[in-house]
């Protein structure tokens, strides 16, 4: 615990030490915009104790992050973004976490990023999120981030919000065409010695966005060199991917990438990392005021299993060649919306199930309320009682079901 | 019969001039669509969206260009950076968190913008309404100290957002002064009334205006103008991936 308050205390002086100019220096605000977000949360859920036993926990949870955007100058647009999550949590003790293992960091930066807009083109260099492919929850055109992982938060508006630190350049070649060149610096390798990541490790690749005949046509590459092996082993991949988004009665949109090592078998690391996701999206207006919204998307991974596989401890969880996301969603009025949002594993037939719903009160003021369920076998992708030899401390969190309470304050 | 041909004679130059210049439903239509449509326009303004719980203001920049081009910013704390790129048929949301472009058609056109009374095609759809519906005088009125027609409009087309509106239509400067909007069965989906008039920019037009929502008890929106400039130059790139991304 001493280790982890030395290990912050550099990050919480600079917060504070941030937050100190910011309020202290008042043509600051006159060039700027100063936002605060804050969330709170009760989280009621079933888990698991150190020694494997299942009981209802009740975590306190809350966010907060400080937003400052520049726009004193319309060219030049810059964001800093941190948050924090409380209660931070030492879960060093528990059954299969690794020592020293603590989730919910106490303090992270969210973005921190300038953007420069000159007459043929624009830079963005700092910590940020590029927004490659299309899809909701399943994008195969992300290869950025990869979105093809069912690790998400079906309760939060925006599942991906990921960020790393990038250099880009964004060139306009028409109304609706435009081309990005990114650069992803390169991860320290600690355990070669590298306390600084390496110039020859560095990943980067490009994009472009274009719109023919109705169609949205995106593709692109990326050179990424922070992918590891099944030995924990960096490797250097090829990531090329297509996205297209069109309507036809309903909104489509479906993306594809592949990774190719740039040594070993690649025939083998093709079929293992095809993936094609697709999606529908339709509104329907009941009325004036209410409204459905139906989603359903796909993540397809044709070479893997199709068959249900019987886990073992120790192992990693099953890839199954089909994943499904379908959504419903119900606006009432503009302002209440309620939801039920699921991923669900047809070949092992489980699912984890959010149904939702939240409510925005005044302004910038939000109330939201969701209940998470686990169904399927102990072994399977999502179970209602995870099998006791394959429960992870840190990794798995919600043994069958949990209920969220929420308010979220943006000023 | 001489004296009922004179008197008929009479009755015909008086009234001539009136038939002469009287102006259809169409035209009158035709005009206010005209009156409120610029070949280019940037303003800013405010929406104040007030329901049972108080009431919420949107503050916004937006520029057009003819019936379907357009491009909103919103400026208000909670929704800082989001902006709605409209063209034709398609419209694109931005939403600056998620550095994402978001491209939608078809009836995501019809969503309320921010929890408000007006839809994305209340506030930038084509006004070409006299092709679009059968009109007919149905009164005269006075509003806010204005002479106006009353007009009925029964739509001919299933792409517009309303069958059926009724419209007061300013006499002198064809402002449209109130609205009621109807499903096809006849039941009020929307009212819209003008609340002060001013001048900007040399145009006398409605600065503020109110919309109420009948489908929504104690709710409605303010739309408020601050500020517009018309037949502007404005560049092609305002209407772009490139400014929407900005």
């Amino acid at each position: 615990m001493v280790r982890l308050r030395e290990r912050l205390r550099k990050p919480v002086l600079f917060l504070i030490g941030a937050l100190l100019c910011l309020f202290t220096a008042p043509g600051v605000f006159s060039e700027g915009d100063l936002s605060l977000e804050l969330g709170l949360s009760n989280l009621i859920m079933q888990t698991r104790e150190t020694d494997g036993d299942k009981y209802w926990a009740w975590m306190p949870a809350g966010n907060a992050g400080f937003s400052f955007k520049s726009s004193g100058n319309k060219n030049v647009k810059a964001d800093l973004a941190f948050s924090f999550a409380s209660p931070e949590m030492d879960i060093s003790a528990a059954a299969g976490a690794p020592a020293g293992t603590i989730i919910t960091p106490l303090l992270s930066l969210d973005r921190a990023y300038v953007k420069a807009r000159f007459p043929w083109f624009r830079i963005t260099a700092g910590k940020t999120r590029l927004g490659w492919g299309d899809g909701f929850v399943f994008n195969s055109g992300d290869v950025i981030f990869g979105s093809t992982d069912t690790s998400v938060d079906l309760t939060a508006s925006e599942v991906r919000a990921e960020t790393t630190w990038l250099s880009a350049v964004n060139i306009p070649l028409g109304r609706f065409t435009f081309i990005e060149g990114i650069i992803l610096p390169p991860e320290a390798d600690t355990a070669s010695g590298e306390i600084f990541g390496a110039v020859d490790n560095i990943s980067g690749g490009g994009r472009i966005y274009t719109k023919a005949a109705g169609i949205k046509i995106e593709g692109g590459y990326l050179f990424d060199q922070r992918e590891t092996n099944s030995d924990a082993e960096p490797v250097s991949v090829h990531k090329p991917y297509l996205s297209l988004q069109g309507n036809l009665i309903a909104d489509w949109y479906l993306s594809s990438s592949v990774s190719l090592p740039v040594s070993g078998d690649i025939e083998q690391s093709a079929e293992d990392s095809f993936n094609l996701s697709a999606g529908i999206f339709h509104m329907v207006q009941l009325n004036s005021i209410s409204s459905m919204t139906f989603r359903l998307e796909g993540l397809y991974k044709p070479f893997h299993s199709w068959l249900e596989e019987v886990r073992k401890s120790g192992e990693p969880k099953p890839s199954y060649a089909l994943l499904l996301y379908p959504e419903i969603s119900y606006t009432p009025t503009d302002t209440v919306n309620l939801s039920i949002r699921t991923i669900w594993s047809p070949v092992d037939m489980s699912a984890m199930i959010t149904a939702g719903a939240g409510w925005n009160v005044f302004e910038g003021f939000d109330l939201s309320c969701y209940a998470v369920f686990n169904a399927g076998d102990p072994d399977d992708s999502f179970a209602w009682n995870r099998d006791d030899s394959l429960w992870k401390a840190g990794a798995d969190a919600v043994d069958s079901m949990a209920v969220m309470m929420g308010i979220n304050y943006i000023y | 019969m001489n004296r009922k041909l004179i008197f008929t004679a009479i009755t015909i130059l008086i009234l001539l001039p009136a038939f002469a210049f009287a102006i259809s439903g169409d035209e009158i239509v035709r005009r206010a669509d005209a009156a409120a449509t610029f070949d280019t326009a940037e303003s800013s303004g405010e929406m104040h969206i007030t329901d049972r719980f108080g009431t919420k203001i949107s503050s916004f920049d937006s520029w057009a260009r003819g019936e379907n081009e357009s491009l909103i910013e919103f400026t208000s704390r909670a929704e800082r950076g989001q902006k709605v790129l409209r063209t034709e048929n398609e419209i694109y949301l931005y939403y600056p968190d998620a550095e994402e472009l978001i491209r939608m058609q078809g009836s995501a056109l019809r969503q309320g913008m921010l929890g408000s009374d007006i839809s994305y095609e209340d506030m930038t759809g084509g006004k070409d309404r006299a092709s679009q519906y059968s009109i007919e005088i149905t009164d005269e009125q006075n509003l806010l100290g204005r002479d106006c027609w009353v007009l009925t409009l029964r739509a001919n087309t299933r792409t517009v957002p309303y069958p059926k509106e009724i419209v007061w239509i300013d006499k002198q400067d064809y402002i449209v002064l109130k609205g009621e909007y109807y499903t096809k069965s006849g039941r009020l989906l929307k009212d819209m009334e003008v609340l002060e008039i001013g001048e900007m920019d040399g145009i006398t037009m409605a600065v503020e205006t109110r919309i109420s929502d009948k489908m929504k008890s104690n709710s409605n929106t303010v739309l408020i103008m601050k500020d517009l400039k018309v037949d502007i130059k404005l560049d092609d790139e305002i209407f772009s991936l490139e400014e929407l991304s900005w």
